[in-house]
Parts: structure tokens; C-alpha cells; sequence
């Protein structure tokens, strides 16, 4: 009888101690049970840690969504039966290219005017950025554990690719060919009649 | 009866294998959809942000949490976009060889968090939890890229990108002889 008491009273010790911590958990989030609280980030500083003046006169873009997949070793086995033996994973990812001219490159004699002509003489064209964020990545299909680090390979592969393709897709000539366009029609705004673009290397 | 049952669990067996079974991933990146296009912006500054990004994960059922805290860093560049910029938004004035130009407002241009720019400084998980999923660690790196484009107001870039940009137009200007120039972003 003694025992059967011992046993009732540390259940119901034990009941209560998990309903206190359930309780006190669920009161802090201020949510049900068996609702999922969403994954969040504290808030930290956003740390400025340079300030660089440029001159980015960006004329091409380029975007392209790209499947990424990616394997490593790591094997598991029971009774010496190999029952896994690498990680996947398969990432989609939609990547911008920037191209244009770098105006920080012209010197005083780069830039002059004849009567009604403007002329001006711009830097070869070229690629400013290859972007990759986050937001850019889904992932569709994930088997193991996978660490930014060990992603990081895969991910600079797809960049080098992204450039790849986008220079060979013509991301420079496009680049050019809006700079005439859209310089032409800026000068002209301003008032010039001619406007004569010079491309180094063209 | 038992030859039966050894029938049947084989045959679950099987189906489970065969449901299992599909075609090994191999490593590679293949393209899908592509686009190219034009356009006219001019960027005149650079930010450099650096943030740390961290989350915990603790639910209701389970036992013990997961904490994770990354380190960041990303470049944004911000200036003024020139398509559909026309006469109509310059005024000259020959007499006082002056020139007043007005420009949209500035704006973020561009916004890159590179991944090779991106490390787990510390990560911990309960003996009851699993480690953080890349998903998971995706969706994380996300909410802290999120947190840097809306704090853009506060980090005074667009504010540094018209000052800048008010620069180029006038030294350009100057280069070609028109002496007072007057910068009107709206």
C-alpha cells in the first residue's frame, strides 16, 4: 500500500513538473502546445565597415537560375551492413551578373566639348558583380548534414559559372550597346546635338 | 500461415526498397533560365556591412534547444537609375551658363552577401535535437539579409549616394564649361 502511494505521489510530481515547464515555455511564446514557433533572428548591429566612393555606370544585366547539386562521403552502417554511404543535396539558385563602365577611370581629357558635339571616351566594359544571396537559394532536395562551409565550393563554382555564361552570352556587347543609347540620349537631354562615344578597345 | 507472413513482410520489403531507391545525385550545376537585359544606373557609392546573424530554436516539445551564430559580410551600392531620363528633366540656362538637372531619388542598385563571405562562428544543438538543416541555415542567413536592406534608411547610404552623385554631375559639368550646376533629386 506504502508502495502504491510512493508511486502515485512521484507521477504526480513528475505530471506536474512537466506541466510546469510545458506551461512555462508555451506562457514565454505565447503560442499553443503544438505550434511551431517560427525560426527568427535576434537583433544584431548592421556594422558599417567601409564606405567606398565610386562610379559604376552599370548599361548590362544578366540573370539566370541555375540547379546546383552537390555530394560527400559519409557513411553509416549496422552490423557492418553499409546502409548510407554519401550526402546530396540539390540547391536552385537565381544569380544576377552586372556589367558596365567604371567612370572612375576617366581622366579630364576623357571627357570634352565641341560646339554643339559631346565627346567622351569610356574604359573597355566589364563585369562589376557575380550576386549569390541567400534569398537567391531554395533548397529542393537535402539528404545528410550540410554546413555553409561545406557549400561554399559548390557555391563559388556557380558564380564562376554564372559569369561564365553571361559573358558568353554577351553580357559586355550588351553592355556597350545600351552605354551608346543611354549616354546618346542623356547628353542629348542636356542639350548636345552629336554625341561621339569612344569604347576603349572597340 | 507462416510461409504466409514471411510472403508478406518480403513483399513490404520490397516495395519499401523500391520506393527508396532512386537515382544518385552526381555533383555538377546545370543552367535553366537565363535572361539578358539593359539598362542605365549609375552607382556612386559602396558599403561594406558586416552582421552577425544568430537564432536560437527552441520548441514547446522538445528537450534541450539549438543555437546557431554566423558572421556576415555584404556589399551594397546605391545611386541613381537613368532609364527614362529626358530633356525634361534638365533646364539650361544660357545667360547665367547654369544648368539644373533633376534626378530620381537614390536607391539600392545592387545588394551582395557573397557566400564565401559567410561562416558559422558557433553551433550548438541538445543531445535530443538535430543540427540545423541547410534549409534551416538558409532561411536563417535570409531574415539577416532582410534585416540589412530594411535598416538601409538608417545607414545613410542613399543619402552618401545623392551627395556623391551630386559630385560626378558637377565635376562633369565643370569639365565642360557650365559653371554652376544644381543637383534636384524627387
Amino acid at each position: 500500500m506504502k508502495k502504491k502511494s510512493i508511486i502515485f505521489i512521484a507521477s504526480c510530481a513528475l505530471i506536474a513538473i512537466l506541466a510546469i515547464l510545458i506551461g512555462g515555455k508555451t506562457a514565454k511564446r505565447g503560442r499553443g502546445i503544438f505550434e511551431r514557433t517560427p525560426l527568427s533572428v535576434d537583433n544584431t548591429a548592421n556594422v558599417v565597415s567601409n564606405i567606398r566612393k565610386i562610379g559604376e555606370l552599370t548599361t548590362g544585366y544578366y540573370y539566370e537560375e541555375m540547379v546546383l547539386k552537390d555530394t560527400k562521403a559519409d557513411t553509416a552502417s549496422i552490423l557492418g551492413m553499409k546502409i548510407h554511404d554519401k550526402d546530396e543535396i540539390v540547391l536552385i539558385a537565381k544569380g544576377i551578373v552586372r556589367a558596365g563602365f567604371d567612370l572612375s577611370k576617366l581622366s579630364e581629357e576623357d571627357i570634352s566639348a565641341k560646339a554643339d558635339t559631346m565627346i567622351i571616351s569610356l574604359p573597355e566594359a566589364e563585369i562589376f558583380d557575380v550576386i549569390l544571396n541567400p534569398s537567391d537559394f531554395e533548397t529542393y532536395y537535402e539528404d545528410g548534414k550540410w554546413s555553409q562551409e561545406a557549400l561554399r565550393p559548390v557555391k563559388a563554382a556557380a558564380k564562376e559559372k554564372l559569369k561564365e555564361n553571361a559573358v558568353n552570352a554577351g553580357i559586355l556587347s550588351k553592355a556597350r550597346e545600351s552605354a551608346y543609347d543611354g549616354i546618346k540620349s542623356l547628353f542629348k537631354s542636356f542639350g548636345f546635338r552629336e554625341v561621339d562615344i569612344r569604347i576603349e578597345g572597340e | 500461415m507462416l510461409k504466409r507472413l514471411i510472403h508478406w513482410v518480403l513483399g513490404i520489403l520490397l516495395i519499401v526498397a523500391s520506393a527508396s531507391c532512386r537515382p544518385s545525385i552526381e555533383k555538377g550545376i546545370s543552367s535553366r533560365i537565363a535572361s539578358l537585359s539593359g539598362t542605365t544606373e549609375l552607382g556612386t557609392v559602396e558599403y561594406t556591412v558586416r552582421k552577425i546573424v544568430r537564432a536560437s530554436d527552441n520548441q514547446v516539445w522538445t528537450v534541450g534547444d539549438r543555437k546557431i551564430l554566423f558572421s556576415t559580410t555584404s556589399y551594397l551600392k546605391a545611386g541613381v537609375k537613368l532609364d527614362g531620363f529626358s530633356e525634361d528633366n534638365v533646364s539650361y540656362n544660357k545667360r547665367e551658363n547654369s544648368i539644373t538637372v533633376t534626378l530620381p531619388k537614390a536607391s539600392l542598385l545592387s545588394f551582395n552577401m557573397p557566400p564565401e563571405e559567410i561562416r558559422t562562428e558557433y553551433e550548438s544543438y541538445g543531445v535530443f535535437r538535430s543540427r540545423f538543416s541547410e534549409a534551416e541555415q538558409n532561411k536563417i542567413l535570409r531574415l539577416g539579409e532582410e534585416r540589412i536592406r530594411k535598416d538601409i534608411d538608417n545607414l545613410g547610404i542613399l543619402n552618401e549616394a545623392e551627395k556623391n552623385t551630386t559630385d560626378f554631375f558637377v565635376a562633369m559639368f565643370n569639365q565642360i564649361g557650365i559653371e554652376k550646376v544644381n543637383v534636384i533629386f524627387e
